[in-house]
């Protein structure tokens, strides 16, 4: 009975997953043997030095390259693009289709795919969520980098996923107007019930957004740790990041993060 | 809408995966195979008394032919010589130009329409033009050749100088440079420009000096090719064709080198 | 938008009035001395004279319509061959020298072997027109296609869009600026090897006429129709811009217009 239920909550189970690249030529292992899972409507953090295959982890649980060891998704063998998943990207700009206004760009997903009005609908919806009802009609390149981050995220949120995976999506932008992002992913996370990975190599942001948080380190990587974030479900720029419980995670990341780079470098 | 495009270059510094569908590179030299076959096919299965389609085996009986006719070697000097000759000529005046272009702002909008129409004025028109000018000769040759391949070099030298980054120009102006000391920083700093611009300009000046040459039956490989035409020498018009292609490897090799040792200093050029 | 506008064009007719008045001045005063070099006023007396003929109208239509016709097939063959080549990564690799081998021949080397080939017909024309044409446009489509960004194409796998699907809403739009460029220069060569082989002797259009004043030693009206040849081109290549401006929004027509 409890055995079901689990089945149920889990989204990913990944076990024993490696990845090799091949890059000029030579064949490199990327991810070695990472084992976790991705429960449902959790917001994952996975935090990594820049370099050290996140975006690999996170191709592969898009299922867009083949890897070596078993994830299953939703119970079943990932073999290709996972259906429900959506990926957003760190480089909005070639992720966005820079011939299509913003409305176009939010309906690349489920045009053609769903009735139209049912479409425009959700269209709306998820521009409005992320409040560009204003740039309905622009292009990408008409917006600041924030906003075409939302773009993006909109046209993630259309789609009515399972699962958000986020490849660093703030990584590019101001301090600024990254602070207004996380505060509006958690304000989206709220209201659309999707499950995420978020990527980054920032402690502070994969802290404050996480629902639990992996490290990634070392090459190949691996995973070194991982902890449980209780901070609630509303959270704020100022009072959650000065709080004790916020504060020692911080710690406890950054010192894990030392050590497994002082392992990685006492055994190059 | 007012925070425009100065955000689209976004960081994708990240290098896990490759950046684009083709991937970066210079295309295999294997992919001559498919030239090589048809060749091969063309030698072995061609009919050996076609007019229109010699086999290639004959293209260098043809040359061979012309070479003993002491045609060949004078022709090939009179083009390379041409050729030297306004490719000089045109890099000379083209960066001045350019220089001077460059440094006026109030250049642009006066003479851009008029560079524009000029630069586009097609070269095989210009020849009878100057033939019937200047007359059937060298001289002519080179009005015409460095005429077609300067715009270029021009336009390029001008951006390049246009674009100079604001920090140099001010620090140009720092430093009290002046005179020829002032030019030969800024001529420093538009090299990959200038440089950018010849590459464009030498294979445009060599078919326009064969151009020359075929057009006004000027001594040179353009000749050859012409009388090889009329004469309906089929075999000889496809060596020369073959020649040609040559001469352009040739040309585009020496000015890659060139540009290459020219611009180890400079980094990677990003034009 | 309309003043300033107005006023770079009218700024742009400043240096070419300056130069054509230098030009008629230096001959009239003596300073320049060729038998055959018109002044600006011969040119101008003698593009009336052709113009009233009928002369100007028949040569420069001819020149146009076969100079289109050529860019056309150029066009069709160069996108096609170019998005099957720039698709398959294989097929690049064992084609893609060939074809640079073959786009750095000479062009003026290959009109012998048209000539020889078809004569001086009108497929003369159209075929040495459109060799030259094929070119940047398949180059340009092939490299376009390629620089499609790993990004693009992720999205595409995500959101498990079907092949043509891929091409028709994500590779052929991302690469259409890179191709626009290409059928730009081909459409400017196709003209000037149209006008190339009536020069060498296909006995219609500009090129022709060009020839015929030459040896009519009518320097005035050789004058005047390099100087058709040029509008003819300046035009085209405006209409070309102005089209791309209307079917897409304004970043991509200034890219194309590079």
């Amino acid at each position: 009975m409890s055995e079901v239920r689990n089945q149920d909550e889990v989204i990913y189970q990944v076990h024993d997953l490696s990845v090799n690249l091949r890059r000029r030529g030579q064949e490199r292992v990327i991810l070695k043997s990472l084992s976790f899972d991705v429960r449902k409507e959790e917001c994952l953090s996975i935090v990594g030095p820049s370099g050290t295959g996140k975006t690999t982890l996170l191709r592969a649980l898009a299922g867009l390259i083949p890897y070596a060891g078993s994830v299953r998704y939703l119970g079943e063998t990932l073999d290709g693009p996972a259906s429900d998943v959506v990926l957003v990207f760190q480089d909005y700009v070639n992720a966005l289709l820079r011939w299509r206004t913003v409305q176009k760009n939010v309906a690349l997903g489920i045009e053609g795919r769903i009735p139209r009005d049912q479409c425009q609908e959700r269209i709306d919806e998820a521009i409005e969520t992320v409040g560009l009802q204003n740039y309905r009609d622009s292009y990408p390149w008409e917006l600041s980098g924030g906003m075409q981050q939302r773009v993006q995220i909109a046209r993630a949120l259309a789609m009515k996923p399972k699962v958000l995976l986020f490849d660093e999506p703030f990584g590019s932008l101001d301090a600024m107007t990254r602070e207004g992002l996380q505060d509006e992913l958690l304000r989206v996370r709220s209201v659309f019930q999707a499950t995420c990975v978020f990527i980054t190599h920032d402690i502070d942001e994969a802290v404050y957004l996480g629902d639990r948080l992996m490290l990634l380190s070392g090459s190949p990587a691996s995973l070194s740790f991982e902890v449980d974030i209780h901070l609630g479900e509303t959270r704020n720029q100022i009072s959650t990041k000065e709080s004790g419980e916020f504060l020692s995670l911080r710690h406890q990341v950054h010192e894990q993060m030392r050590k497994a780079h002082g392992a990685s470098q006492s055994t190059n | 809408m007012t925070q425009q495009t100065s955000n689209t270059q976004a960081g994708s510094t990240r290098n896990s995966y490759r950046k684009s569908h083709g991937g970066k590179g210079v295309a295999p030299l294997f992919g001559l195979l498919p030239l090589a076959v048809l060749l091969l096919i063309w030698q072995i299965f061609g009919n050996p008394h076609s007019v229109f389609f010699p086999q290639p085996n004959r293209w260098l009986t043809a040359i061979n032919s012309l070479q003993q006719q002491g045609t060949l070697w004078t022709s090939i000097l009179a083009t390379a010589s041409t050729f030297v000759q306004s490719i000089i000529v045109a890099t000379l005046i083209g960066t001045t130009l350019g220089l001077a272009l460059g440094s006026i702002n109030w250049g642009g909008k006066a003479l851009d329409p008029l560079l524009d129409f000029l630069r586009n004025l097609p070269a095989a028109a210009l020849v009878p033009a100057a033939a019937i000018v200047l007359g059937t000769n060298t001289k002519m040759a080179l009005v015409i050749v460095v005429f077609s391949s300067v715009w270029p070099i021009l336009l390029s030298t001008r951006s390049a100088i246009m674009n100079l980054s604001p920090v140099l120009s001010s620090s140009i102006t720092n430093l009290r440079l002046s005179g020829p000391r002032r030019t030969s920083v800024m001529i420093g700093s538009a090299l990959p420009g200038i440089l950018l611009g010849v590459r464009v300009a030498a294979p445009l000046a060599l078919i326009v000096t064969l151009l020359a040459e075929f057009i006004t039956n000027l001594s040179g490989v353009g000749a050859l090719i012409l009388s090889a035409q009329q004469n309906f020498n089929s075999a000889e018009v496809y060596a020369l064709l073959l020649l040609a292609g040559v001469l352009a490897l040739v040309v585009n090799s020496i000015v890659s080198a060139i540009e290459a040792s020219v611009l180890r200093r400079h980094g990677p050029v990003t034009t | 938008m309309a003043p300033p506008n107005r006023q770079i064009r009218l700024i742009g007719w400043i240096a070419p009035t300056i130069l054509v008045v230098l030009w008629q001045l230096s001959i009239d005063i003596g300073l320049i001395r060729f038998r055959y070099f018109p002044t600006p006023v011969a040119v101008a007396r003698a593009l009336y004279t052709i113009a009233l003929s009928g002369a100007l109208y028949k040569n420069t239509a001819h020149t146009v319509l076969v100079a289109l016709i050529a860019w056309a097939i150029a066009s069709v063959l160069g996108v096609a061959v170019g998005l099957v080549v720039g698709l398959s990564v294989p097929l690049w690799k064992g084609v893609m020298a060939s074809i640079d081998v073959l786009r750095s021949l000479p062009i003026i080397a290959l009109v012998p072997v048209g000539v020889i080939i078809f004569g001086f017909t009108l497929k003369l024309e159209i075929v040495i027109g459109a060799y030259a044409a094929i070119w940047p446009t398949l180059v340009n489509t092939v490299t376009g296609v390629r620089q499609t960004r790993i990004e693009l194409l992720d999205v595409g796998k995500m959101l498990r869009m079907s092949a043509l699907e891929r091409l028709r809403k994500l590779i052929f739009p991302s690469s259409l600026p890179v191709i626009m460029v290409g059928l730009r220069l081909g459409l400017g060569l196709s003209l000037v090897l149209t006008v190339v082989s009536e020069i060498v002797g296909t006995p219609h259009g500009i090129g022709n006429a060009l020839i015929s004043a030459e040896q009519a030693l009518h320097p005035g009206q050789m004058f005047a129709y390099i100087l058709v040849v040029g509008l003819v081109g300046y035009l085209l290549n405006g209409v070309f811009l102005y089209a791309a401006r209307i079917f897409s929004p304004s970043e991509r027509s200034r890219e194309i217009s590079r």
